[in-house]
């Protein structure tokens, strides 16, 4: 999947908003702050003066004025080893469930056949939850771009539940990583954000299409200083660093 | 006696085992919406398993499994 052919994921794509400078000039884009304005993209127009209230749009914790941009979760690679178990399991479950009818006898004793019949059912039962459990996490884990941060969702069904926020303001350098054939191949990597605070950086493993996604978060980035800059968009309203509810 | 006893015992357990599976099937599944309710994201192409797998597919896969196995373990737990 080339990264030049990914479109923009979501339908409230932020670029689709219209822009002051379509319209007849009037008194508000008279004034020299939105002269300024006009010559930048409709991107910081739509931050500055946001046309939809987006207060928990999305997800819960999003700020009236953020637009998500992008989404992803990681790349399928990291679900690969355990379909290869899945299948191995099933083979193992059918040919047991062919061959035991022959092999086992009417002589066989069934207290111990059943006894060791109810150790590979909780066994496979157990494997069974495990295996869906394990898909049904990958779609909780996510990685959101949106014009004032991102952030990693990483949580599961049951013994996880961390979020980190990066502002993007805070973000100093971001590299993309993919070495490797298999990597170079399937199109994942990992970006490494390099912060400004004591969080040294922080590494986002398995991203699918690490380009696409290294591009966009240094769009945005600039995008967003630039619209700060404008605005004097206070820190209180910025959302938080980092946090872990 | 003790054969009754220690088979009574084994189907208890097969059943314990059975029940448990289905009560953590729906709580998992419980949980899972509960979740995906407070992120709401369009989906597309680019985010979803292999392109083309939705989660309600999985969800759909993952209850059916279950009731399947069940019927399944029976067989061979009732093969002899």
């Amino acid at each position: 999947m080339d990264s030049d052919f990914v479109k923009p994921l979501q339908s409230h794509d932020m670029d689709l908003e219209p822009s002051v400078q379509d319209g007849p000039k009037t008194p508000s884009n008279a004034n020299p702050v939105n002269k300024q304005l006009s010559q930048t993209p409709r991107l910081i127009e739509s931050v500055l003066e946001p046309p939809i209230d987006n207060t928990n749009r999305n997800f819960n914790g999003q700020q009236k004025n953020e637009t998500v941009l992008c989404f992803s979760r990681k790349h399928w690679i990291v679900l690969l080893p355990h379909f290869i178990m899945f299948v191995i399991f099933l083979i193992l479950v059918i040919s047991f469930v062919a061959v035991s009818g022959e092999v086992i006898g009417p002589t066989t004793n069934p207290v111990l056949y059943r006894s060791f019949a109810l150790i590979l059912i909780a066994a496979a039962t157990y494997y069974l939850h495990r295996f869906f459990i394990r898909l049904l996490n990958y779609y909780l884990q996510i990685i959101i771009i949106t014009n004032f941060r991102v952030i990693q969702l990483d949580r599961t069904l049951f013994f996880q539940r961390n979020m980190d926020s990066i502002d993007l303001s805070q973000i100093q350098d971001i590299i993309f990583e993919r070495h490797g054939i298999l990597k170079t191949i399937l199109n994942y990597g990992e970006i490494v954000i390099t912060l400004s605070s004591a969080y040294a950086s922080k590494t986002i493993h398995y991203m699918p299409n690490p380009e696409y996604h290294f591009r966009k978060i240094n769009k945005t980035k600039r995008e967003y200083i630039i619209a700060r800059g404008l605005a004097k968009i206070p820190a209180s309203e910025a959302p938080a660093g980092r946090e872990v509810p | 006696m003790h054969y009754t006893l220690y088979m009574t015992s084994l189907w208890i357990i097969f059943g314990i085992i059975q029940v448990g599976s289905i009560g953590l099937t729906l709580l998992s599944l419980q949980r899972l919406y509960s979740y995906i309710r407070r992120y709401r994201f369009s989906e597309s192409k680019y985010t979803l398993l292999f392109g083309f797998i939705h989660l309600r597919w999985i969800t759909f896969a993952y209850l059916s499994i279950m009731i399947a196995w069940i019927a399944v373990s029976y067989g061979i737990f009732t093969i002899i």
